[in-house]
């Protein structure tokens, strides 16, 4: 409670001027990814329930199973994923080059292209202009907006870098710049691939694949992991592992992770060599993915008090833990032999939301809880919400995925691989009965959700709360952002 | 819990420890020595699977091959993988020969032979690849018929694969109750190389060379 | 940062390469290929594809799709199908596709190269449709299943498209509409209506039908019939 910044007192003023300047940008992304990640959470709970029960809200088509599911996904990579990364990534990225950032205006109007077009794009879902090309379902009247606004954001971020105070580069920004950089390039060659300038036949589904590997792999994962390079140290007091190793691990996953897509078609209509390439380079996955497993969790072992203190600690390292299975669980699916049977299943979407939530968003919940009270200057509120949140999130993904595994594997097994009846002839189960197999861990799902789901509100009351508290004591003030009124020692 | 967290590491403190250990590699061999005996054993062996299961399930890279371990067909396509349609015999006969042989193969009553049920393109393919080579002048018999006209000749303006197209059209269209041999390109190759001429064949010189069967 | 132009090209490199290898690459070895008859494949003498020649009125796969079907396929992307249908075949020996009675023979690149969008998809919450058209019955069964999908198959978690039908009031003379749909006993209207199909599930019906992997190519077979 007590214990002294250890900034020294001019790189604090520095500091909160760099904050200061990203102040308004950061919180507008920050506030609108809560408000997506509750969109998100609706959208998932009604497919949920409408994937046991389809006569649920059946005679609306604009709620029709495929486009709640689709609005979902691009309400929650977009949004909330989008939103989340801009913020916490440009933040982190001004903190490390020193400098406040030049223009933030733009920022502030990048961030609002960017919400507009994902508000345009999921209504487009809802309403039936869907493309189903899977994370690419925003109809193409968003995309030039989209892009257009992931360019601004992107270049602003280059600006930050540029017109930083020169000196030696940190692996966050290193994830941070690569995120950026690489978004616009994957979403545009994708859009050209597969709607302006279709490709002939599967090389349309070989593009796809390449964009949904890459905007994980290289999109939401590197801001996950440089989030974690930056707020593990900072908030231990501990450095990282390895600083080598940290780079290596950086230059690694970017080589690797852009040919991983290709197992997804594994048995499917591509030569087998695309696929056996995909394969490789998922199994050697397992280099910088140790790398991260050891930088990021060896320096935070045996300080468990430390984490349990935190409330952005404790959150960060569940997910930097939950990258690591979460990766190992795509080395194994990526093999033959595995994704044989788990290749269609509920396995898949398990694997992508152990990758997104329990590792993507788990962090930038971490980071969202160190950020929002130094922008904000306003601890936050209540240690009781904080408290809910955490476990809601982490037992409900918890059930989620274990539900998603289980019934996933359980699924493949069934649907692929024979039994044999009472004479020993081979036998497949029917398909309805492997269907309703599925519902007792569709049932758990739905549960999981709802259960994500209060914590999500736990987070949003919270944040209400504390903007509420910054309002009233800005007024008593009268504003501190144009007076020296941010405590020097308070935050940093 | 403790809201009121405080960093215990100021940014400038996070890129100095940075900036030590990448000085500190050079001079105190840190850095690619200094990566553990593990790391090192598992870069090793992904090297080594990476390399035994790109080898193994790699199918030639060759696209029209989907089964990991299959291997590729027995025909072939190509390089281009089966990007240029077959050379197509009845697209390049419309262009080139309907005008005298028709486009039902039956030829003009007088003026042109026809091709339909025709011994001179059955049998032998080397005659008539040499006739559409070179052309034919001279009086000729064809089913029945006696012509006396010119044709001309193909060499300069068709290349072998082509002359095989049309060959093969001809001779294995069971419209016109052909169904000999197909021609390919390196038979006409053989051809073309076997006398060197320019001027047009006589009928005689040819029931030399290739007998009616 | 002074060694922001190294970082950019190291950046850049990385993606470069997997996009030339996956996409500049696939590209060249599948973006030009053509529809192909069977027979194309095999020439005795010199074994090679490109040297044969057509058949007269030898059909050539895939062929071009018919617009009501492609006016259905418009449908199944909105609905977003997709979601819980496959449209691929895989390789006999992986999974259980063929003994599911999914398809005949596996599905190959070419089978796509007429499609503006290509629909592979990823989960097979519901079964495959690569090779659906030829297990539909009759479209009167297939219309009930979209509009109920539990009176064809109890059980299922599909969710009923009754939007697409429309449901009328039986003329006076008690005839029913042409296209009115033949439910099974329980699961039809109310006394005195029927249910008629939509433009748009009648061309729904229409791609489903045209869901076919009926015809050989060079590269993929189908087995002798015995």
């Amino acid at each position: 409670m007590n214990s002294p910044s250890t900034e020294p007192l001019t790189a604090q003023s520095r500091l909160n001027e760099i904050d200061r300047s990203m102040q308004w940008p950061t919180i507008l992304l920050l506030l609108s990814a809560v408000v997506w990640l509750l969109t998100a959470t609706a959208f998932a709970l009604l497919a949920s329930v409408k994937s046991t029960q389809p006569g649920f809200l059946a005679g609306c088509e604009w709620l029709t199973y495929g486009r709640v599911w689709a609005a979902y996904l691009n309400s929650m990579i977009y949004g909330w994923g989008g939103n989340a990364l801009f913020g916490v990534g440009l933040w982190i990225l001004a903190r490390l080059c020193r400098r406040p950032v030049p223009l933030p205006g733009m920022l502030l109007i990048g961030a609002m292209f960017w919400n507009l077009a994902v508000t345009i794009g999921v209504g487009g879902i809802i309403i039936g202009d869907m493309t189903s090309i899977e994370w690419l379902e925003m109809p193409a009247y968003a995309v030039p907006l989209l892009a257009f606004s992931s360019i601004i954001l992107g270049v602003w971020g280059i600006l930050v870098v540029r017109y930083g105070r020169p000196g030696p580069v940190y692996v966050s920004q290193l994830y941070v710049l690569g995120a950026l950089f690489w978004f616009p390039w994957i979403y545009l060659t994708a859009q050209i691939f597969l709607v302006y300038e279709p490709a002939r036949g599967v090389v349309q589904a070989m593009a796809n694949m390449w964009y949904v590997h890459n905007l994980l792999g290289l999109w939401l994962i590197p801001a996950g992991l440089g989030a974690a390079y930056y707020l593990i140290p900072k908030i231990s007091g501990r450095p990282i592992h390895s600083y080598y190793l940290a780079s290596l691990g950086f230059w690694s996953l970017a080589l690797l992770t852009g040919w991983g897509g290709m197992r997804h078609l594994a048995g499917g209509p591509v030569p087998a060599w695309f696929v056996t390439l995909g394969i490789v380079a998922s199994v050697a996955m397992a280099l910088p993915i140790a790398i991260a497993a050891v930088n990021h969790n060896v320096t935070v072992f045996g300080r468990w008090d430390q984490v349990a203190a935190s409330p952005a600690l404790r959150f960060v390292v569940f997910g930097t833990i939950s990258y690591t299975l979460a990766s190992l669980i795509a080395i194994a699916m990526a093999l033959r032999s595995v994704s044989e049977v788990a290749q269609f299943t509920l396995m898949v979407q398990g694997q992508t939301h152990h990758m997104i939530y329990a590792f993507f968003t788990m962090t930038m919940f971490g980071a969202i809880y160190f950020m929002m009270p130094r922008l904000l200057n306003q601890p936050w509120p209540s240690a009781k919400l904080v408290q809910t949140h955490f476990w809601c999130s982490t037992v409900g993904i918890i059930i989620m995925l274990v539900a998603l595994y289980a019934g996933g594997w359980i699924q493949g097994w069934q649907m692929n691989m024979p039994t044999l009846d009472n004479y020993g002839n081979p036998v497949h189960l029917n398909f309805l009965s492997i269907v309703q197999n599925t519902m007792p861990w569709l049932h758990a799902r739905t549960v999981s959700i709802l259960i994500l789901g209060l914590g999500h509100l736990a987070l949003a009351a919270n944040l209400l709360w504390m903007v509420a508290l910054a309002i009233l004591s800005c007024k008593k003030a009268l504003c501190p952002s144009n007076s020296k009124l941010v405590p020097e020692t308070a935050v940093s | 819990m403790n809201l009121d967290e405080k960093s215990r590491m100021p940014d400038d403190a996070i890129l100095e420890a940075h900036t030590r250990t990448f000085s500190k590699s050079e001079s105190d061999g840190d850095g690619v020595l200094s990566m553990p005996i593990l790391g090192m054993a598992l870069f090793t062996m992904i090297f080594v699977f990476g390399g035994i299961y790109l080898s193994k399930y790699s199918g030639d890279f060759h696209p029209f091959v989907f089964d990991p371990e299959g291997e590729p067909p027995s025909w072939d396509v190509g390089a281009d993988g089966g990007q240029q349609v077959a050379v197509d015999g009845e697209k390049l006969y419309k262009r080139n020969c309907v005008a005298c042989h028709q486009a039902d193969g039956k030829g003009l009553p007088g003026a042109f032979p026809p091709l339909v049920g025709s011994r001179w393109v059955r049998g032998d393919p080397d005659r008539m690849v040499a006739i559409v080579l070179n052309g034919l002048t001279g009086r000729i018999e064809v089913a029945g018929n006696t012509y006396n006209s010119i044709m001309t000749p193909f060499s300069s303006l068709l290349d072998d694969e082509q002359i095989a197209a049309i060959a093969t059209f001809i001779r294995s269209n069971p419209d016109w109750g052909n169904n000999a041999d197909r021609v390919s390109a390196e038979q006409v190759s053989a051809v073309r190389a076997s006398h060197e001429r320019s001027n047009a064949w006589n009928v005689e010189e040819i029931l030399e060379l290739y007998p009616l069967e | 940062m002074k060694s922001l132009p190294i970082v950019f090209c190291g950046l850049f490199a990385t993606l470069a390469l997997s996009w030339a290898g996956i996409l500049w690459q696939g590209q060249k070895q599948l973006g030009g290929l053509q529809p192909m008859s069977e027979l194309y494949a095999i020439d005795p003498i010199s074994n090679a594809a490109r040297i044969e020649s057509p058949q007269k009125d030898e059909p050539r796969h895939p062929e071009e799709p018919v617009g009501l079907a492609q006016q259905g396929k418009a449908q199944y992307i909105s609905l977003g199908c997709v979601y819980c249908h496959t449209q691929q075949v895989r390789s006999q020996g992986r999974g259980a596709d063929f003994e599911r009675g999914w398809g005949n023979r596996q599905s190959v690149p070419r089978d796509y190269i007429r499609q503006e969008r290509v629909l592979l998809g990823s989960s097979r919450t519901g079964p495959d449709l690569a090779d659906f058209g030829q297990r539909i019955d009759s479209v009167n069964q297939l219309h009930a299943h979209l509009y109920n999908p539990q009176s064809e198959a109890p059980g299922s978690t599909m969710p009923p498209y009754a939007f697409l039908y429309q449901k009328r009031k039986i003329a006076l003379n008690g005839e029913k509409s042409a296209g009115a749909i033949e439910f099974r006993d329980g699961f039809g209207p109310a006394e005195g209506y029927e249910i008629v199909p939509t433009r748009r599930a009648v061309a729904l019906a229409a791609y489903l039908q045209s869901l076919k992997l009926d015809y050989s190519l060079p590269e993929a077979r189908l087995p002798e019939k015995p």
